[in-house]
C-alpha cells in the first residue's frame, strides 16, 4: 500500500511538471474578488414566496493563458440570510466552480471574441428558520455549454485599463435536488446499493426545462508590475424544473486583486 | 473589435429581462389566491386523504363558495381554519399573528386518565429527583419517571442517572400520560436505554408527488440499544390520549421490546411528520406529510394501543391513589 502510494504520488510529480513544461510559455494568474450579492430564489419546496437578499459573495479564479487557449478555474462562495416580504427567512449557502475554456488560435489572446465552452458545478443549501421539520433543502447540478469571451484592452491619461466580459448558458448536464418534501433526493433510499440509489437520485439537466446562464464583466486597471485591480459585475440566473421547481437570480458587485503567478 | 462588444450589451439586457421570467412576482394576497393555495398545497402534499376517507374536492366546493375578495382577514382564517378542521388532524395548523388554528378532538373526547396534582403529592413528593425533564422517585422500591414533554431535551448524563436507579430498582415506570409530543431524537434515546438490542419499530414513508398514493418506498425506523448501557429489567410505559406525535413514536418503540408493557389508554395518535408551508398573505400552517405503521401495519395516526387498557378511577383519586400508577406497581413487584 505504502509502496503503491510512493508511487502514485510520483507519477503525479511527474505529469505536474510534464504540463508545466508544456505551459511554459504560457501566463498564469490569480484572482481572488469579493463583495456583495443581491440574491434573491424561490424554492417551491418551501414557498410560493420569493426570497431576497444581500449574500457575501466570493471568487478565487485561476486563469491559464497558452498560446492557443485560456483556461479559467473559479472557485465561488456565497452565504447569506434571504427574507420574503413577510420578514420570513432562510440561510442560503452556495459553493461553485466553473470552468472555462477560450480558444484563441486566429486571434490574440489580450484583445477580441473568443469562442469556448464552460463546465459549471454548484451545489446550493438552505436552511428555513421558521419550519421546525423539512427545514433544510438543497441542490446540486452539474452541467456544460458555450462560453464566450470578449476582452478589449485600452489607455485612458496614461493608464493600462481592461475591459473583459465573459458569457455562459448550460445546455446539459445532472442534477440532484431535494426531493418532493424532504432533504433527501428522490429515490435515494429506495433500494439496498448506494451507488444505485445515487443513480437513482441523479436527473438530467437540459436546456428548456432548466437553465444556468450567467454574465460577468470585469473593469480592470494594471499596475506597472503587471498585477491589476479591478470591479466586476455578474448576473446570473438558474433556474431547476424537476420536482419542486428553484429559481434563483443573483446580481453580484465585486472587487477584485489579480496577481500574476508567471 | 468594439463592434462585437454589442453581443455582450445585447446578452446583459437579455439576463436583466430574464428577472420576471425566472422569478415572477408574489402571488397576490387576495382571499382567493390565498385559500387556493392552501387548499392546493394540503391537496398535493397531505399523506392522510385515503387512510381518513377525506373528499377534499368537495372540502373545496363546500368552502371557496364562501370566499369573497372583499372578506376581512379575521373572516378568511375562521374559513380556512375550518377547512382544515376537516382534516381531523393534531398536526395541522394555520398560524396568524393574531390566532393559531387546531384541532384537539384526539382528545378531547376521551378520558383524561391524569391528575398532574395528585402525581405530585403523592408519588414524586417534595423530593424528587430533576434530571433535566425526567422527574424521578423511588415507590415501593420501583422507579417512577415522569417525563412532560418531548420537546425538552434529555442530555446523555440526565439518561444516566435514570438508568443507574432503575438498576437498584425492582422496575421502572415511565409516565408519558398528557405529554404531547415533541423531538423524536429525545423518544429514540430515551427509548434506547432500555434496548437490549436494535430492533424494528415501524416503517415510515413520505410523499413524493402529487398523487393520493404517491409515497416513496416503506423505510424501517429502528430503535438501538444505547451505548453506556441499558437497564433490561421490566418497564411499564404509562399513556393516555394526550400522549401525541413523538409520544406515540415513543410508545411504540417501547411497544416492541420485550421486556416493556404499555398501560393506560392508548395514545392519542400524530404519526404523521407535520411539513411547513407559507401563505401569500405571510400566514404559516403545516400538516402531515408522512405515514407511519406499526409492524402489524396499523397506522401510528390511529394511536398505539396499550397492552392493558386501563382509565384513572374518580375513586380511587378520592382515595389519593393512581391506579394506573398502582397496577403498574403490582405488577412490576410481582
Amino acid at each position: 500500500m505504502r509502496f503503491f502510494s510512493t508511487n502514485l504520488i510520483l507519477i503525479f510529480l511527474m505529469a505536474f511538471l510534464a504540463e508545466t513544461d508544456a505551459y511554459s510559455q504560457s501566463k498564469g494568474n490569480l484572482w481572488l474578488a469579493t463583495g456583495l450579492q443581491l440574491h434573491s430564489s424561490r424554492d417551491r419546496g418551501f414557498s410560493p414566496m420569493i426570497y431576497s437578499g444581500n449574500r457575501t459573495f466570493s471568487l478565487a479564479t485561476f486563469d491559464l493563458e497558452s498560446t492557443n487557449k485560456s483556461e479559467v478555474f473559479q472557485f465561488e462562495f456565497g452565504y447569506g440570510p434571504l427574507t420574503n416580504r413577510f420578514g420570513n427567512s432562510l440561510n442560503s449557502l452556495s459553493l461553485g466552480l466553473l470552468n472555462y475554456t477560450f480558444y484563441h488560435k486566429e486571434s490574440r489572446a489580450e484583445r477580441g471574441l473568443h469562442w469556448g465552452w464552460s463546465n459549471q458545478n454548484v451545489f446550493n443549501i438552505r436552511r428555513h428558520n421558521g419550519f421546525s421539520n423539512y427545514s433544510l433543502r438543497y441542490d446540486y447540478f452539474t452541467t456544460v455549454g458555450p462560453a464566450l469571451r470578449y476582452v478589449y484592452p485600452f489607455e485612458w491619461k496614461g493608464q493600462s485599463f481592461k475591459w473583459q466580459t465573459v458569457a455562459h448558458w448550460q445546455l446539459v448536464g445532472f442534477q440532484i435536488k431535494s426531493g418532493y418534501i424532504g432533504a433527501d433526493p428522490e429515490g435515494i433510499s429506495e433500494g439496498d446499493s448506494g451507488f444505485r440509489n445515487f443513480l437513482r437520485a441523479v436527473d438530467p439537466f437540459f436546456a428548456g426545462r432548466d437553465w444556468s446562464m450567467g454574465l460577468e464583466s470585469s473593469l480592470l486597471w494594471t499596475l506597472p508590475t503587471g498585477n491589476s485591480l479591478g470591479i466586476r459585475y455578474r448576473p446570473e440566473i438558474s433556474t431547476l424544473g424537476r420536482g419542486q421547481p428553484v429559481h434563483r437570480i443573483g446580481q453580484a458587485i465585486l472587487v477584485m486583486v489579480n496577481v500574476r503567478l508567471w | 473589435m468594439v463592434k462585437q462588444g454589442r453581443y455582450f450589451w445585447i446578452l446583459f439586457f437579455f439576463l436583466l429581462s430574464c428577472e420576471q421570467w425566472v422569478l415572477p412576482t408574489d402571488p397576490s394576497p387576495g382571499a382567493m389566491e390565498v385559500f387556493d393555495s392552501l387548499w392546493e398545497d394540503v391537496n398535493d402534499r397531505y399523506s392522510f386523504f385515503s387512510h381518513k376517507d377525506i373528499d377534499w374536492d368537495r372540502v373545496r366546493e363546500t368552502y371557496r363558495a364562501k370566499v369573497t375578495e372583499n372578506m376581512g382577514q379575521l373572516d378568511l382564517y375562521e374559513l380556512l381554519a375550518d377547512m382544515l378542521f376537516e382534516l381531523r388532524d393534531g398536526h395541522v395548523n394555520l398560524s396568524t399573528g393574531f390566532n393559531r388554528s387546531r384541532n384537539w378532538e384526539w382528545y378531547q373526547e376521551f378520558p383524561v386518565n391524569y391528575d398532574e396534582n395528585l402525581i405530585q403529592q403523592e408519588y414524586l413528593g417534595r423530593d424528587y429527583w430533576i434530571s433535566g425533564p425526567l422527574l424521578h422517585q423511588m415507590v415501593d422500591e420501583v422507579l417512577y419517571v415522569n417525563y412532560r414533554s418531548f420537546g425538552q431535551r434529555i442530555s446523555e448524563a440526565n439518561l444516566q442517572v435514570v438508568v443507574e436507579r432503575a438498576r437498584r430498582s425492582r422496575g421502572v415506570i415511565i409516565d408519558v400520560r398528557n405529554n404531547g409530543g415533541g423531538n423524536l431524537s429525545n423518544a429514540e434515546l430515551l427509548a434506547s436505554a432500555f434496548a437490549e438490542e436494535e430492533l424494528e419499530y415501524a416503517r415510515q414513508r413520505i410523499k413524493s408527488g402529487p398523487g393520493r398514493e404517491e409515497f416513496g418506498p416503506w423505510e424501517p425506523m429502528v430503535v438501538s440499544p444505547w451505548d453506556e448501557g441499558t437497564f433490561t429489567g421490566l418497564v411499564i410505559v404509562l399513556t393516555n390520549r394526550r400522549s401525541y406525535s413523538a409520544t406515540s413514536f415513543f410508545a411504540q418503540m417501547m411497544k416492541t421490546l420485550p421486556n416493556v408493557l404499555l398501560l393506560g389508554d392508548q395514545t392519542g395518535g400524530g404519526g404523521g411528520t407535520p411539513v411547513f408551508g407559507e401563505l401569500p398573505n405571510g400566514w404559516t400552517y403545516r400538516f402531515s406529510a408522512t405515514q407511519t405503521v406499526d409492524l402489524e401495519g396499523r397506522q401510528l395516526e390511529d394511536g398505539v394501543l396499550t397492552d392493558v387498557r386501563l382509565d384513572l378511577d374518580p375513586a380511587a383519586v378520592q382515595r389519593g391513589e393512581d391506579n394506573l400508577i398502582e397496577a403498574a406497581i403490582s405488577l412490576l413487584r410481582q
